[in-house]
């Protein structure tokens, strides 16, 4: 009797405490409000993924003048190789973070003076030809199309992409020593605006959006400047950088052409794309997934097999882009194709719902 | 029952003047005011408040022409690169920029320099004493009419620009006080000797949305809107521009530039790509350089096909302008009062219609809220550049549409405004205003902070 009573009220308290809402009680896994996710996730965006990246893209220019340097000191092969290895690496950064780009990257020029393509060949041969020093004072005086990555890619790999180290002129090595130690004022300008130590950073304007003191209205607003920026790298990629030299079978409109390293640059931009997605750089984040899987599993579903998908396309590809533009054109028609489906997903699905679910 | 002979005749006399009164009424007159304000860009309004807000297509392009503009998008960022070259050769030898982008960032506003850095989003328009044939300014030997600060490797820039920044402080009647601060240019490094009495006015790069909107004004809705001699007495003049147009070949009323100095965006596109870039286009085949010693003498003309100019032109017409936001808070409805009472409508026009256009009907007939008449009017010495162009005085200076102006920091991220950027708030911009505008600055001065905040968050909106 005394087991059935203990019974009967056991089977009481657990059903009156499953009938209690989550509110009231202690739970093991927070059930977090919409309001708390969102802020989450630009809390996470901002520090997590993109002051991450910049600050992962800073220390990563920083081994790519050091390589530079030590390229310089001994000429040897090897030394070559780590300076490329150096500037693949740093590159793929720099890739990844044009998923987001907004803010001072675009505001300060800072983009135009690290990415300026294409290469200006009879500027940078006149000014091999001189003897100025290649001081920060000089180059600050220079114009940005011989500035950035490619004047630095077409030094280290040459116009075929098979220069050996005998092949350097001393001005060539130097004036690559200046480029890198140009990228990194640029990289550490870029960390330095993102910094929440330092003053006037847009971080800020990130994490308190809505508030007094953010340039964003509304934590809506960043939302839609997120998404945006997604769209917009993809269509960047699929529309611009591969269907410019697709379409007119014309392998100088490639971007990275000297290092062969195209189709490397746009896979990381759509891996920036799911950097963005999932709030993830090196550490994990809250990201946009987090909201959709509570509020919209499907279109999660879509989005995450859609940015995968786009990933994977690359792999149908096995030449360099500029011979992939004649000769495997059916991959790279599906590279464009499945990149372009996540777009109009991004595009007419997931930026509406967040419009309409993000009310603040 | 039968009504009386004379009770009828009297009720038929109603009746028919009850038939006539109601006929002759008109139908109601649709109060454009009354429209929905958002809408800035009437069916070419896009709702988007952060870094892209001014890159956006006219939402109801389709099929080719979203194509033109999508085209004439990615060559409005092509960087350009000194000639020969396999791709987008052409620049300089002298020039300002290498891309459009680069000055015009997201479609935005440029700024000012602070101290001693290169010139980003800005140039001078240089030139002599005097008027030309078609009464344009005249060119300065050696510089022609603009100054072009940066050079391809080997040549030399025109000449070099530096600024030193005079502050001054302004008070409101309450005793609140703001800075102010005024641009001292210093032209330093001129590549050749320099002409008695050249003239130099600064410009930042102007936001591009809704210019294709703007040219679709029809002329005489502008020209109504003038009233060079002041005849109704109201202290605001508004004078039409009357400029050269190089592609008509014939004067054409002004529309676009810091006073009005092209007719057509083809003009304002080509003169740019060949005063800026150094690129010549089938509308200026000559180089900007050409008859100084700075011409490379490569005859390429012109460096940007005519297919492409003419994509770059339609992209820029047809960037969609973004909508308001806020108009239903009271704060803003109030600061837009204080618009109206400030009389700073009476320039800002806030409600036009666009001419009917088989021809262009994204930009046809359509309600918009661009906030200026297109006219000249004068700012008064504070502003005053003293170089005069075609019918503008070195006073006066066109109403800048104020559309878009709200989301300047997030597109641009900075709040700099009027042709030199001078100005670091809507506040300091609004203080500068002189001339004709002396009477609504006066006004601003004298409300109280709530209302002066209420007017700033109704300039926010927009």
């Amino acid at each position: 009797m005394k087991r059935i009573s203990s019974f009967i009220l056991g089977t009481f308290i657990i059903v009156a405490t499953s009938c209690k809402k989550d509110s009231e009680t202690a739970p093991v896994v927070p059930v977090l409000t919409n309001q708390e996710i969102q802020t989450n996730i630009l809390e996470d965006f901002s520090r997590k993924l993109v002051l991450s990246t910049y600050q992962d893209m800073e220390n990563k220019m920083n081994t790519f003048y050091n390589a530079c340097l030590d390229f310089d000191a001994s000429q040897t092969q090897s030394d070559l190789e780590n300076s490329r290895i150096a500037w693949k690496t740093v590159r793929a950064v720099w890739e990844q973070s044009e998923a987001f780009l907004f803010g001072p990257v675009s505001t300060e020029n800072i983009d135009p003076s690290t990415d300026t393509w294409p290469v200006d060949y009879n500027s940078l041969d006149s000014l091999l030809n001189t003897s100025n020093a290649f001081t920060q004072a000089y180059m600050n005086s220079l114009g940005d199309e011989l500035k950035g990555y490619h004047p630095a890619e077409f030094i280290l790999w040459g116009a075929t992409g098979n220069k050996m180290p005998v092949d350097f002129t001393p001005r060539e090595r130097e004036y690559l020593i200046a480029l890198a130690a140009d990228l990194q004022i640029k990289s550490t300008q870029l960390r330095a605006s993102w910094d929440p130590s330092v003053a006037d950073n847009y971080l800020l304007h990130i994490v308190n959006a809505g508030q007094a003191g953010s340039i964003y209205p509304s934590q809506r607003a960043v939302f839609e400047e997120i998404i945006n920026a997604m769209i917009g790298i993809c269509d960047e990629v699929a529309n611009g950088k591969i269907y410019e030299p697709f379409a007119s079978s014309d392998p100088s409109l490639e971007e990275s052409p000297f290092s062969q390293n195209s189709l490397t640059d746009f896979k990381n931009n759509i891996r920036g794309v799911k950097n963005v997605y999932f709030g993830d750089y090196l550490v994990d984040g809250y990201g946009l997934n987090e909201f959709m899987v509570k509020n919209n599993l499907s279109l999660h579903s879509s989005v995450s097999s859609q940015i995968d998908n786009a990933l994977n396309s690359f792999n149908g590809i096995t030449v360099p882009f500029g011979q992939a533009i004649f000769s495997e054109r059916t991959q790279v028609q599906h590279v464009m194709t499945q990149i372009n489906s996540l777009k109009a997903t991004l595009e007419n699905q997931l930026l509406p719902f967040i419009q309409q679910s993000i009310t603040e | 029952m039968k009504f009386p002979g004379k009770i009828l005749l009297v009720l038929s006399c109603f009746l028919i003047l009850a038939v006539l009164l109601h006929s002759c009424r008109k139908a109601e007159e649709w109060d454009e005011e009354q429209s929905d304000e958002r809408l800035s860009g009437g069916s070419q309004t896009v709702f988007s408040e952060g870094v892209g807000a001014f890159s956006e297509a006219f939402p109801t392009l389709t099929g080719t022409r979203l194509e033109m503009h999508d085209l004439g998008d990615a060559h409005f960022e092509a960087t350009f690169v000194s000639s020969p070259a396999p791709l987008f050769q052409g620049l300089g030898t002298i020039f300002n920029s290498n891309s459009c982008f680069n000055c015009h960032i997201n479609d935005g506003r440029g700024k000012p320099i602070l101290n001693t850095e290169p010139l980003a989003s800005m140039l001078f328009r240089v030139s002599i004493p005097g008027s030309g044939v078609h009464g344009e300014p005249l060119s300065a030997p050696g510089y022609g009419g603009q100054l072009q600060d940066k050079a391809t490797f080997g040549y030399s820039p025109e000449a070099g620009v530096t600024v030193n920044w005079i502050e001054s402080t302004a008070f409101f009647t309450d005793g609140d006080s703001i800075k102010l601060r005024e641009p001292v240019w210093n032209f330093v490094n001129h590549y050749t000797s320099v002409p008695a009495g050249m003239m130099y006015s600064a410009r930042v790069a102007p936001p591009l949305h809704g210019m294709g909107l703007l040219e679709q004004i029809d002329e005489y809705k502008i020209r109504e809107l003038a009233d060079v001699n002041d005849l109704d007495g109201d202290g605001i003049s508004g004078k039409p521009n009357s400029v050269w147009d190089e592609k008509n070949q014939r004067k054409m009323l002004g529309r676009f530039g810091w006073k009005s100095e092209a007719a057509t965006l083809d003009q304002q596109v080509a003169g740019a790509y060949n005063e800026d870039m150094g690129v010549t286009s089938y509308i200026f085949r000559t180089e900007s350089s050409f008859g100084q010693v700075q011409y490379d003498n490569i005859r390429d003309e012109p460096e940007v096909p005519d297919s492409i100019f003419n994509s770059v032109v339609f992209y820029v017409k047809t960037l969609a302008v973004p909508a308001r936001r806020k108009v239903t808070d009271p704060v803003v409805k109030r600061g837009k009062e204080i618009f109206s009472q400030a009389s700073c409508n009476k320039c800002h026009i806030p409600t036009i219609r666009t001419k009917t256009d088989v021809t262009f009907p994204e930009a046809s007939n359509q309600l918009i809220h661009p906030y200026t008449d297109l006219l000249l009017h004068d700012m008064g010495p504070g502003l005053a550049d003293q170089r005069p162009a075609y019918e503008a005085s070195g006073q006066e200076w066109r109403t800048p549409p104020l559309w878009g102006i709200g989301l300047t920091q997030l597109v641009n991220g900075h709040n700099n405004y009027l042709h030199d950027g001078r100005a670091r708030s809507l506040m300091e911009a609004v203080m500068w205003h002189g001339g004709e505008a002396e009477a609504s600055v006066n006004f601003v001065k004298a409300l109280p902070k709530a209302d002066r905040d209420a007017l700033l968050s109704f300039l926010r909106s927009l």
